[in-house]
């Protein structure tokens, strides 16, 4: 048994030197970008080898098609045009959703965090409401804003707003007391307290709880595509299953899993660059 | 005492509010088929759940859920505390996790519908994929994090690797593997209704998007508040577990 | 340095950590050091000198690129119960155990039963004043209390000798003070051979037999040893304290200054 990541000879707890020379640094990080795309490429090597024996294997391209069949179906997708179309789609609800969600969110969150009256009158609202699957409002949303788009966003903004509302809360929670004093004796008022205090040191609690909720919006754009739409991936999945294009729905499944981890790297690049200086480490 | 006093008084006048309110611009302004009372929906609960139909779905979804959760929990444990123990599994197994991480677990519904057909089997199946999914990666993740000192106080009190692992690694672990199952159950959740929508003849969602299409909304809402209820209570059970049970794990 | 009665032995040793694309830094270079049995040793040095990593490869945590290390004669090769650690922090000690079960921790390991280990724990506890704390749970103690739990934990596996990576650090000065008296007199009742890490002048002199000064790092090495003769217990107060205070600090205080120096070349 090998224990978890200790004393393995090379392993820096603390470099004490101090940082190397930009350039070396430099150096540095590419080498490490680089061992780690070695490492994925070989990890997807890997998978990719085994889906191929295991498909080879069942010998069913219906049941369980193989990657090279996959691949195939992907490239049909693509040079019809419906892949792109999809994709498009999907991440077009997700966006708008997301972004008025994670607004809307900070906003109430922020603010029960800071007036108990607040807190108090939406608390057992919110504790109950935010149990509730998004998904399950389906029906009601599209009674009241149509089959349209305005539905779907409606839904990705309910999957957000709780998400990133109990974030806030939590982040106005864990301000330090001694850094709201030494504001009050450096002779802050309250406004320029929760402009220049509160909101900059809730601010890396808001941004993890957006990163969470984008998994969260993810989930219920397919499941409302699956339900009730004409287009986007969860469409594409579940629609397949008509045709038993299964292929299919591994590529809708395989881009889903792409354009989820695309969007998580590119948030976390645009709030590390952004707004570094108020992630956590 | 006085400001709890006050918390729930306010909160108790809030919902009362939203109540009245919700009643009234139901009945003045809307359609029962749009915005339903509460009045009119508390009814309706009352004559669906005389027909028996009531219990029974909310007992298909609590079954589904239940399965799949205690299943998918000692799995994804077990995965997990192995995954993260295991330098060359980790080495290799890390990147596609990470990857299949992105696949909503709602998306697995068209190929288990395929392969298991439209059976209970196939919502088992997709359950517990979706909780072993969310406990393996906080296991995992939780493996990783162990303090190396606690490792290290261990190792020169004597303790053998399979020792350390048992007492140390396991216990050091289990407020995520707690974690885990949270956030497990909350996804199985919204995944069975999904489920449930498409593939199904009882249970919530069934119950929730088949009232839409007879266009009984208060049905629906009855639908949707029990779904609350129900991620309420199990939320709140799994709070007393682990007060009662775990509450020693809960210190780090 | 009379190798014939040394008991613990550095021959020699070199460490460096590789960090990622940045190549080898040594942190030790021909470390040479030899402690007797019984004796309390005190490794003192500016920060980040490679005195806890001295420490951390006489426990067997980590292995030297060169060199031996050695305890009675055999060569560390892995960690064991003959070398129990004490930790500068809280974080080695298991808070889903109580003070008592974390005490019982190596026992339990060793397949002691748990009547047994039991009462040598109590008794332990009791030894380091910690009589009717044994049912609480690390979080519900302070940190000098934390510590006792430590140094408890250490004791009742009998092992001859202790390594205590700077234990003290994180207390207030009174606590530190009350548990420096404290472990002097538990030393003498024990008889373990002590190598203790620390950076505090005062405590060095309080507690050793002898004080190794370390030059700073990188490569570092020992630079000085002196013999503590003073007679226990030891007063700050005293002139003999302050003129051995005065030499060591001045010892120290040019290895800082490198450092200093150092620093504000690379800034």
């Amino acid at each position: 048994m090998t224990l978890a990541a200790e004393d393995r000879p090379g392993r820096v707890t603390a470099v004490r030197q101090g940082q190397p020379p930009s350039s070396r640094r430099w150096l540095t990080q590419s080498r490490a970008a680089f061992s780690l795309i070695c490492r994925y490429a070989i990890a997807a090597a890997a998978i990719t080898g085994a889906w191929y024996v295991a498909s080879e294997q069942f010998d069913s391209p219906i049941l369980f098609p193989g990657p090279l069949k996959t691949l195939d179906k992907a490239i049909e997708l693509v040079s019809e045009g419906r892949l792109q179309a999809d994709i498009l789609a999907s991440l077009q609800r997700i966006f708008a959703g997301f972004l008025i969600g994670s607004l809307v969110g900070s906003v109430i969150g922020l603010a029960m965090g800071s007036f108990r009256l607040v807190a108090d009158v939406l608390q057992p609202l919110v504790n109950f409401v935010r149990f509730i699957a998004p998904i399950a409002w389906i029906g009601t949303v599209m009674v009241w804003f149509g089959l349209g788009e305005i539905s779907k966003v409606a839904l990705i903004i309910y999957a957000t707003v709780f998400v990133v509302m109990l974030s806030a809360i939590a982040g106005v929670a864990s301000v330090h007391r001694n850094k709201i004093r030494a504001a009050q004796c450096l002779g802050s008022t309250p406004r320029q307290i929760f402009v220049w205090v509160t909101f900059p040191a809730a601010l890396s609690f808001i941004l993890t709880g957006m990163r969470m909720a984008m998994m969260n919006a993810f989930m219920t754009v397919v499941s409302a595509e699956m339900i009730a739409a004409e287009s986007g991936l969860g469409y594409l999945i579940y629609n397949s299953r008509q045709w038993m294009e299964t292929d299919a729905i591994f590529v809708g499944m395989l881009t889903l899993g792409v354009v989820g981890l695309l969007t998580d790297r590119l948030f976390v690049l645009l709030t590390r660059t952004a707004l570094r200086r108020f992630s956590l480490q | 005492m006085n400001t709890r006093y006050r918390t729930w008084t306010r909160g108790a006048l809030s919902v009362v509010a939203t109540l009245i309110l919700w009643e009234a611009v139901a009945r003045l302004f809307f359609v029962p088929a749009v915005l339903p009372a509460p009045s009119a929906i508390i009814r309706e609960m009352i004559t669906y759940a005389a027909t028996g139909r009531l219990g029974f779905d909310v007992l298909m979804s609590v079954q589904r859920v239940a399965v799949g959760f205690f299943a998918g929990s000692a799995l994804g444990a077990v995965l997990g505390l192995l995954l993260g123990s295991q330098t060359y599994a980790r080495w290799l197994l890390d990147p596609p996790l990470q990857f299949f991480r992105f696949i909503p677990p709602i998306a697995w519904l068209t190929p288990v519908l395929i392969w298991f057909g439209i059976g209970e089997n196939g919502k088992y199946v997709l359950i517990t994929y979706t909780t072993t999914f969310m406990v393996m990666i906080n296991t995992y993740a939780g493996v990783v994090a162990v303090q190396r000192n606690r490792l290290r106080a261990a190792r020169c009190l004597g303790a053998s690797p399979l020792q350390v692992f048992l007492h140390v690694i396991v216990p050091s672990t289990m407020p995520f593997i707690l974690t885990g199952m949270q956030i497990g159950m909350a996804n199985s959740l919204q995944t069975v209704i999904v489920a449930e929508m498409l593939a199904a003849n009882e249970g919530l969602g069934h119950l929730i998007i088949s009232s839409r299409v007879t266009l009984a909304t208060e049905l629906a809402y009855v639908g949707i508040f029990l779904l609350g209820v129900l991620g309420l209570l199990s939320d709140a059970a799994f709070r007393k577990f682990i007060a009662q049970f775990a509450w020693r794990y809960r210190f780090n | 340095m009379a190798s014939a009665h040394s008991y613990i032995s550095f021959r020699g040793v070199d460490f460096q950590y590789t960090s990622q694309g940045k190549g080898p830094t040594w942190i030790l270079k021909d470390l040479n050091l030899e402690i007797a049995r019984g004796e309390f040793y005190v490794l003192l040095g500016p920060s980040g000198c490679g005195k806890t990593t001295a420490l951390t490869l006489l426990a067997g945590f980590e292995h030297q690129a060169a060199g031996a290390i050695s305890v009675d004669g055999r060569p560390v090769t892995k960690p064991g119960v003959d070398r129990v650690v004490i930790f500068q922090g809280d974080d080695s000690l298991y808070g889903w155990l109580t003070a008592q079960e974390n005490v019982e921790f190596g026992l339990k390991m060793a397949g002691m039963p748990a009547g047994e280990r039991r009462d040598k724990a109590l008794r332990q506890l009791e030894f380091v004043g910690l009589k009717g704390q044994g049912h609480k749970f690390p979080s519900q103690l302070s940190g000098g209390m934390k510590q006792r739990i430590q140094i408890a934990r250490a004791l009742v596996c009998d092992s001859p000798i202790l390594l205590m990576d700077e234990p003290f650090a994180a207390l207030d000065a009174q606590t530190r003070a009350v548990l420096q008296d404290e472990l002097t007199a538990i030393q003498r009742k024990i008889e373990s051979t002590v190598l203790f890490i620390t950076h505090d002048i005062g405590e060095a002199i309080i507690l050793a037999d002898r004080i190794g000064i370390m030059r700073s790092g990188p490569a570092s090495s020992l630079k000085e040893e002196i013999k503590i003769d003073l007679p226990r217990p030891r007063r700050r107060g005293d002139p003999a304290f302050g003129a051995l205070y005065d030499r060591i600090h001045a010892t120290l205080s040019e290895e800082v200054d490198k450092v200093m120096r150092r620093e504000q070349a690379a800034a």
